[in-house]
């Protein structure tokens, strides 16, 4: 625990939960401050949507406690909460409209007409639902309808907002659009805020700290660019971003050890390794170079394909028979000859920005 | 011609339907007008005056006055019966799901008289339930039921019960339970959840199965017969008293037709009935 002067606005500690001996959720710790975002990050069947039911109530953890501003919640009922959750196909209930919607929160918790009224009407401004009011969410487009989810939400003035894969429904522009102007939203309202998501761009857009699970538990919890630039594990660097694996023999080199991926090239790891190994490394951290690098001395790579990600290259490179993929900046090319199908090319792997695991270890 | 081809597919029923339920039903409408004849038996002479039998004569009002009251009452014990039962089916496991459906379809299956046979060896004056009564001491004499106005409630509803309970089991079935969870996670109750989630959503389910019902126990001649009174005469047996024992076929195509009408009549009452109650049904 970690020594604060109030307690934490949301605490998990050490909460586990399992279903028929399956173990979905493992001894997570997790600790919120008032009006902090974090995102939950993590591939289908990692136990995010467990830990978030968890939260708001619909679950019981078998051990361990979920706690809300000191206070043990763990069985407190769902409805007895005040945790707001925007479902991922948001739920909105189909014989109400927008209005209704919203308003609904605000009746359960026996709020009188005459305050419901205005914070409906408030919370319908602030999501730019203005003149909608009175529409049925079969009647709206899919942005609407998440705005409606948020605002039925946030109009509670909940103590934990969650959001549940909730831009899952949305295609990639509205989403890129309503994941900002939620990111606005909810830093000027100070909402204490989970998300749930298996999109990595969800979670770096919005979130202050991302939490990374995997297997029922979290293997790391930290600020967006501490978590994609020092991941803790080859799981949490493959997961963000797009990763090679890289076959190789570990060797000593020069006092230390290297890992040797083919003759002539040899990666110098400050681990130390043995036997065969991988090297995990971001298609963006491996560098390509028409000339001889400092690891990588001879018999080149061969360019296989080169497509263009707008910003980035993506060139595919076959090193005696490994696939490997580079990314690089568009701006940072000059020599455009040296990546034609069929040229040879020299990598380099940015030191530090790799990590080596045992063969088979992941 | 491609345009007639979708409805080749309706030929096959077609073959059935037309023949024997259109023309019929033309055959009835033409009746209605004409004239019932003592010698001649129903004369091509055009006149509204069964029509007018049918509705201004207090006995043929009283007949149809009785059906729609006896319709509208089995539909409402069946829709409030229906309710818990069709929950219960939605929430249970699987196992019991299924001993619960098999239950509830067993009536379709099973022969109307048997049924019948059943419910007198159980309500009759001299059945289980009457000498149960009278050897618990709690009546004097047996209480009749069979051959009665209860009686014949108990049969339709036994009967209809199906009718009312399959839509609304499928309707609450549609609902999505994201819903519910919605409506807790925004700080409602059980109760609450209910009355503003389930219940409003499971009207489409309960007005498909409330017409069934009333249409179906509206026109049923069989339980009357073999389970009613005579003191309470609905409109079926009255229109085959007409059109056999009375040889008013003119007068019994009216009654028909009247009949035809109020069915007709509730389904438009109880399409407008789901447009008001229910109005995102139609939103798309």
């Amino acid at each position: 625990m970690t020594p604060t002067a109030e307690p934490a606005e949301l605490m998990l500690r050490e909460v586990r939960k399992s279903y028929d001996g399956y173990l979905a959720v493992d001894r997570c710790s997790i600790s919120l401050a008032k009006g902090e975002i974090v995102a939950i990050l993590g591939p289908s069947g990692c136990g995010k949507s467990t830990l978030l039911n968890l939260i708001a109530g619909f679950e019981t953890p078998d051990t361990g406690d979920v706690m809300l501003r000191g206070n043990i919640i763990n069985t407190v009922a769902p409805n007895r909460r005040n945790v707001a959750m925007v479902f991922q196909n948001y739920a909105l209930f189909p014989h109400m409209t927008v209005a209704g919607n919203i308003a609904y929160g605000l009746k359960a918790r026996g709020v009188p007409k005459a305050e419901w009224r205005p914070r409906v009407a408030e919370a319908i401004a602030l999501l730019n639902l203005t003149g909608f009011d009175e529409r049925y969410p079969a009647q709206l487009s899919g942005g609407q309808r998440q705005r409606v989810a948020v605002a039925r939400a946030i109009v509670v003035n909940p103590d934990i907002l969650l959001l549940d894969e909730a831009f899952s429904a949305l295609d990639r522009n509205l989403r890129d659009r309503m994941q900002l102007e939620l990111s606005l939203l909810l830093r000027r309202l100070a909402v204490t805020t989970i998300i749930v998501t298996h999109d990595q761009h969800e979670a770096f857009a919005l979130a202050d700290r991302i939490a990374i699970m995997k297997e029922g538990r979290i293997v790391q919890i930290g600020p967006p660019k501490d978590v994609y630039h020092s991941p803790a594990d080859s799981y949490v660097l493959r997961f963000l971003g797009r990763a090679n694996a890289i076959p190789g023999t570990a060797i000593d080199h020069d006092g230390g050890s290297a890992i040797r991926v083919t003759e002539g090239f040899a990666v110098p790891t400050a681990a130390a390794a043995e036997g065969p190994s991988v090297i995990h490394v971001r298609a963006e951290d491996v560098a390509v170079s028409a000339t001889p690098t400092a690891t990588h001395r001879h018999s080149a790579a061969r360019v296989v394909l080169v497509t263009s990600l707008g910003a980035q290259q993506r060139v595919i490179l076959d090193l005696d028979g490994a696939q490997i993929v580079a990314e690089i900046p568009t701006s940072s090319i000059s020599d455009w000859s040296s990546l034609q199908s069929g040229m040879p090319v020299y990598i380099d792997l940015r030191p530090g920005s790799f990590i080596v695991d045992r063969k088979g270890a992941s | 011609m491609r345009a007639l081809r979708p409805w080749l597919w309706l030929l096959p029923a077609g073959c059935i339907v037309v023949p024997l339920f259109f023309l019929p039903v033309l055959f009835m409408i033409r009746n209605s007008f004409w004239r019932d004849d003592p010698v001649r038996f129903i004369v091509p002479d055009f006149t509204f005056a069964n029509y007018i039998t049918v509705l201004s004569d207090g006995y043929y009002l009283k007949v149809f006055g009785n059906s729609l009251a006896l319709a509208a009452l089995v539909a409402l014990i069946a829709l409030v019966m229906a309710y818990p039962y069709a929950q219960l089916i939605t929430v249970a496991s699987e196992r019991t799901r299924l001993i619960l459906l098999w239950v509830l379809c067993l009536p379709l299956y099973v022969s109307i008289i048997m049924r019948v046979f059943g419910w007198i060896i159980i309500i009759g004056d001299t059945g289980l339930l009457n000498q149960l009564l009278l050897k618990a001491g709690l009546v004097a004499k047996p209480v009749r039921i069979l051959f009665e106005f209860e009686g014949m409630v108990i049969g339709m509803l036994h009967r209809y019960f199906p009718l009312m309970a399959l839509p609304l089991l499928s309707s609450l079935q549609k609902i999505d339970p994201a819903l519910l969870r919605g409506s807790v996670n925004l700080g409602a109750g059980r109760v609450r959840t209910w009355c503003c989630i389930v219940l409003p959503l499971s009207i489409p389910g309960a007005v498909a199965g409330t017409q069934l019902v009333f249409a179906g126990v509206l026109s049923d001649y069989v339980i009357p017969m073999l389970m009613g009174s005579t003191r309470y005469p609905t409109s079926a047996p009255t229109i085959f008293l007409e059109a056999s024992t009375n040889a008013s076929w003119a007068k019994a195509g009216a009654m028909g037709i009247v009949l035809l009408g109020l069915v007709l009549l509730i389904n438009i009452a109880a399409g407008s009935l789901i447009a008001r109650a229910a109005p995102w049904t139609g939103k798309a």
